[in-house]
């Protein structure tokens, strides 16, 4: 993590109280806040807990079941990344050709599914060349009406034009706050600002959700861009801030590493919160597991989280302790819609 | 030696009970082991925390008894059989990917002492009846999504 003189227990106040008023946090005090000491983590806690309650009305919503995943790219992706190493696309339903992709979405929706993740493997550039499947996404939304949410990467705004004609519903873009950590970990040169662009070309191409995506302890469990990723996003104009965790996962170079600690994972929830007084902070679904899973799940409530994906009967618990209501989509549903583009 | 049914890769001892919730019963005099089958495991791919029922824990047939967490869904599982929960694997709170690696060995999720076997065990399938069954379930994932071997 970036060198930060801790904070003194006025400086902390001071930020906290500034939250709590309305006002978001700037970049500098997101960056002061991720280096406070656990002592002082409580404090952060009970500040964004509240602001949370503030936004959600004390109303929790949990996802029982995520879209189905389909890669566009089969098994194949150029990058092979530290981290993932291809094991992910093992998750998706491969569809690399058109008609496939086409079958396996009216499948979906044949089978009352609402919704698809297009996803797949990356191009050396970092983006799933979706737009080679532009008219495949457009037959797909006028033959099935199925809500289509994609990961992009760092498109341009021609590519994000395409997509929003074609009728791309949420756009799901994993931002990065340093470019150490995408060289070191994608293997590509990705700079934080390429992402601004990126939510920029977005928002103007007219993507109807946009939802960031921010890992933490992508650069080996150690925080590093988290806080320079969440004032990238504050930028631009999104419809959910999801934060996801680091997995340390098998046949990767990242299997033997510890993740980030359930704290570390509560303070960059809280500083979401504080950054965004007015947008849901999700804890998506990607997230280590073993009884791990649980204290994250748990310190992501106290955080003050708005939505929860594929939650632990523990978490449940933790919030209805707390005085929470739960909504729960028990069918299929990605964090990241917005409950208005439901119909 | 424990004799196998496969079905297309899957396989299903002969000797156990299967719910269609594809939960494995082995059954000796009042005590049912419980698993996951090979079949259910593979649908669910990784299988990243588990949450078991408490020892001492009284459940209805039918009654959820607790969930799997994998990194796109929660899978909640039912009691086949009514009756105490008396042992649970709690090395799944470490390695739940147990489940996944050895379904009917070290991946086994709890055993109950159950009130009614012969009563209960109608509502549950020999190994003939469960693969027949579960035979009908792979032909609806391929007739869904067509082959998985994409590469």
């Amino acid at each position: 993590m970036e060198s930060v003189e801790s904070l003194t227990k006025q400086e902390l106040s001071k930020i906290l109280d500034k939250a709590y008023a309305g006002t978001p946090i700037n970049a500098e005090e997101a960056q002061q806040l991720l280096s406070i000491d656990n002592s002082q983590l409580p404090e952060l806690l009970s500040i964004s807990r509240m602001i949370s309650d503030k936004k959600t009305d004390k109303t929790l919503i949990v996802y029982h079941k995520a879209f189905q995943p389909v890669s566009i790219t089969g098994r194949s992706c150029t990058l092979n990344c530290k981290h993932c190493n291809q094991h992910y696309l093992r998750h998706m339903i491969p569809a690399s050709d058109p008609e496939k992709l086409l079958r396996v979405c009216k499948n979906l929706r044949a089978n009352h599914a609402p919704g698809v993740l297009l996803s797949g493997g990356s191009s050396k550039d970092g983006t799933i060349p979706l737009d080679e499947f532009a008219d495949t996404i457009r037959r797909i939304k006028k033959e099935t009406g199925l809500i289509i949410s994609a990961h992009t990467g760092p498109i341009n705004y021609e590519k994000a034009k395409i997509l929003v004609e074609a009728g791309l519903d949420v756009a799901l873009l994993d931002v990065v706050g340093s470019a150490e950590t995408t060289r070191s970990v994608y293997g590509v040169d990705i700079a934080p600002d390429d992402y601004l662009k990126t939510l920029n070309d977005l928002n103007t191409a007219g993507i109807p959700n946009i939802s960031p995506h921010i890992c933490v302890g992508l650069h080996f469990g150690q925080l590093k861009g988290e806080a320079k990723a969440l004032e990238m996003v504050s930028h631009a104009k999104v419809s959910t801030i999801a934060i996801v965790v680091l997995i340390p996962t098998k046949e990767t170079s990242m299997a033997g590493i510890l993740p980030p600690s359930p704290k570390d994972v509560a303070k960059v929830i809280s500083i979401a919160n504080l950054v965004f007084p007015n947008t849901p902070v999700s804890l998506g679904c990607v997230r280590p597991g073993k009884d791990y899973r649980a204290k994250i799940d748990e310190m992501a409530i106290k955080a003050g989280v708005s939505k929860l994906a594929i939650p632990t009967e523990s978490s449940l618990e933790c919030a209805r302790s707390q005085g929470l209501k739960i909504k729960s989509y028990n069918d299929t549903m990605c964090c990241s819609v917005d409950e208005s583009q439901l119909k | 030696m424990m004799y196998m049914v496969k079905v297309e890769g899957f396989k299903f001892p002969q000797n156990l009970y299967y719910s269609k919730d594809h939960l494995w019963i082995e059954l000796k005099e009042n005590e049912a082991k419980v698993g996951f089958t090979s079949l259910g495991e593979a649908l669910c791919k990784e299988i990243v925390h588990v949450d078991l029922p408490f020892e001492g824990d009284e459940k209805k047939q039918g009654d959820e008894i607790g969930s799997f967490e994998t990194i796109k869904a929660v899978i909640r599982i039912h009691a086949p059989l009514s009756g105490k929960v008396t042992k649970t694997n709690n090395a799944l709170y470490q390695q739940p990917d147990l489940i996944n690696e050895e379904p009917y060995g070290k991946g086994w999720l709890f055993v109950i002492t159950v009130n009614e076997p012969k009563l209960e065990l109608k509502q549950l399938m020999d190994a003939k009846k469960a693969t027949k069954y579960y035979k009908t379930i792979i032909d609806e994932e391929k007739a869904k999504f067509g082959e998985y071997d994409e590469t």
